[in-house]
């Protein structure tokens, strides 16, 4: 519950960053849940190590 | 929202949950328990998260054969869209298995048309997720009409928009020829099979029993066929494999290919370690190359097939190039049929879109033998000549070693339009090695000698001294610069800002006609 707590004032205080105010400005209305999509929920399920390609990453 | 709106509405999400059902859960878990990703979820991982637009989502087949009017299944067993890889818009089609065992009939073969012709006229790369029993027999012709359709479409795309083809399934018959009109074609090693008359044909005509791997697999593809250009374990490392791709093209003819920043560290220091002075010890190149390329930036194409030859993509400070090398390690680096194949195809591919070429020579000849005669290596070999001769992109050689006869000049030599010639002081260009020079040249004084063996001696240490070396090319023009090693990346990077702008002409036709 702390972790969903800070991650909850995480991301308000990313929108408030976006936003250019601070984030006592913001009034949280509410949060929904984003369900997996049928692929996140297939790695998930078959814990599979993945991480999608992104330019440069061949660099690292 | 009145009771209109809400049935409307009702009615857009019942076909919206159908479309995204697919063909069913029992068969979207029969497809995960082979090992394969949904066709929804292949767009998925292909593309940029949240990106991919599904177009022409509820087209269904017209047909009514065959009891086809009872089997109707929305989307027609493929997928096709748009989205963004790397930021770029990319369009791409992925059959879906569990449909009807993604077979293609009319209405599919209509989806796929679209959207390949929405990919040339937005001048954005085309990828083909194939994963299909083949044709919809119950449909006849106008399956096939939609097969013909598509390679249309392939061949006027080819050179105007990268073309990718990811098989990740059956593929069989007919459908083989849109991957092989395509630039390149990705497989999946388990799960994915290529082949013009499968197994069962192949028995009552033949005789002969093999198994679907055995006939047309990844592996089989991957290193005998040279059909393959591309082999990854599963799904989703291929896709990733495409993303990978992409990132050094241009999305079509017209532009280059965005330069992309990483870690650089020249390692041309250690080339004179890696490479022998003795022309008969071998290396791999590909630790050449990694020692002047942009960190980890080099991509190889057709990496088991035809292994005397090394081709693949790299980065040079940032800027996309192509790679054509000899392969010290497999048959001395000797050119033969396979070889020229493999590494003409790629060439044009460069010249097509704009990517520099730069050419690593070290090569003894083209492959003396029956088989290589037999085979047309005369024919084959053109096609080595006739594209490099034929781009226009900047094109950079390094003469690292042995450079003799023919190969030499198959291999980007000045004569066929090099721009930039670099040699290290070990070249060796000439006519042949040493001791078949003298062979010929030497025959009469040898034979007619008291002490053959020592006469052989000298004129081979006289041959050696006088032509083997980089300098009587650089005095006759055919090198421009002998270099040290360890200055090749700094070379190449000065030759690539110099060709930066480099525009050739050549005379007006309606096309070359290569030989093939």
């Amino acid at each position: 519950m702390a972790d969903d707590k800070l991650i909850a004032a995480m991301a308000v205080a990313c929108i408030a960053e976006e936003l250019g105010t601070v984030p006592e400005h913001l009034k949280v209305v509410s949060f929904r849940e984003v369900p997996d999509s049928p692929l996140e929920a297939y790695i998930k399920e078959n814990n599979i190590n993945y991480h999608k390609y992104q330019l440069g990453d061949e660099s690292l | 929202m009145d009771s209109t709106w809400e049935t409307k509405l009702g009615e857009l999400n019942e076909r919206r949950a159908r479309v995204a059902a697919a063909g069913g859960q029992a068969r979207v878990d029969k497809q995960h328990a082979s090992g394969k990703l949904t066709a929804r979820e292949r767009m998925e991982a292909l593309f940029d998260d949240g990106t991919f637009v599904e177009v022409d989502d509820m087209v269904t087949s017209r047909a009514t054969d065959f009891g086809m009017d009872k089997k109707k299944v929305i989307g027609d067993g493929v997928i096709t869209g748009y989205g963004k890889i790397h930021g770029r818009t990319v369009f791409a089609s992925s059959q879906d298995f569990t449909i009807g065992g993604g077979s293609l009939g009319e209405a599919q073969a209509m989806k796929i048309c679209r959207v390949m012709d929405m990919a040339l006229e937005m001048k954005a790369p085309y990828i083909s997720v194939n994963d299909s029993g083949g044709a919809r027999i119950e449909e006849g012709i106008d399956s096939l009409a939609g097969y013909a359709g598509i390679f249309y479409r392939n061949t006027i795309a080819s050179g105007v928009i990268p073309q990718i083809s990811v098989i990740m399934g059956p593929c069989a018959g007919g459908a083989c020829y849109s991957p092989a009109i395509c630039d390149y074609i990705f497989m999946t090693r388990e799960t994915s099979q290529m082949y013009i008359t499968g197994p069962a044909v192949v028995k009552s005509v033949t005789g002969e029993v093999i198994t679907a791997s055995e006939l047309g697999g990844a592996g089989v593809h991957g290193s005998v066929s040279g059909v393959a250009h591309f082999v990854y374990d599963n799904d989703l490392d291929c896709l990733n494999g495409v993303r990978r791709l992409l990132g050094y093209l241009p999305s079509n003819n017209e532009e280059k290919a965005a330069p992309v920043t990483g870690r650089t560290v020249d390692q041309c220091a250690k080339l004179a370690d890696i490479v022998p002075s003795d022309s008969r010890k071998g290396y791999d190149v590909r630790d050449v190359i990694a020692a002047f390329a942009d960190n980890g930036s080099f991509m190889e194409v057709q990496k088991d097939f035809a292994m005397n030859i090394v081709i693949g993509f790299a980065r040079i400070d940032g800027r996309t190039v192509g790679i054509v090398a000899n392969q010290s390690n497999y048959m001395a680096g000797s050119l033969e049929i396979n070889a020229s194949d493999k590494g003409a195809r790629f060439i044009r591919f460069c010249d097509c879109f704009n990517i520099p070429l730069v050419t690593l020579v070290d090569v003894p000849a083209f492959l003396p033998g029956t088989v290589q005669e037999h085979g047309g290596i005369i024919r084959h070999g053109a096609k080595l000549l006739y594209a490099y001769s034929e781009a226009t992109v900047p094109r950079i050689s390094i003469i690292m070693r042995k450079a003799y006869g023919g190969a030499y000049i198959a291999m980007n030599s000045k004569g066929l339009g090099a721009d930039v010639v670099y040699a290290w002081p070990i070249a060796e260009i000439a006519v042949m090695g040493a001791s078949g020079a003298v062979a010929i040249i030497g025959r009469n004084a040898i034979k007619a000698a008291e002490d053959p063996e020592a006469v052989k001696k000298q004129l081979i240490d006289e041959y050696n001294e006088k032509f083997m070396n980089p300098y009587v090319a650089a005095e006759h023009g055919y090198v421009d610069k002998v270099i040290d090693p360890s200055e090749t990346r700094e070379e190449i990077v000065r030759a690539l800002d110099m060709l930066e702008n480099k525009k050739a002409g050549r005379p007006a036709r309606k096309h070359g006609n290569i030989p093939l």
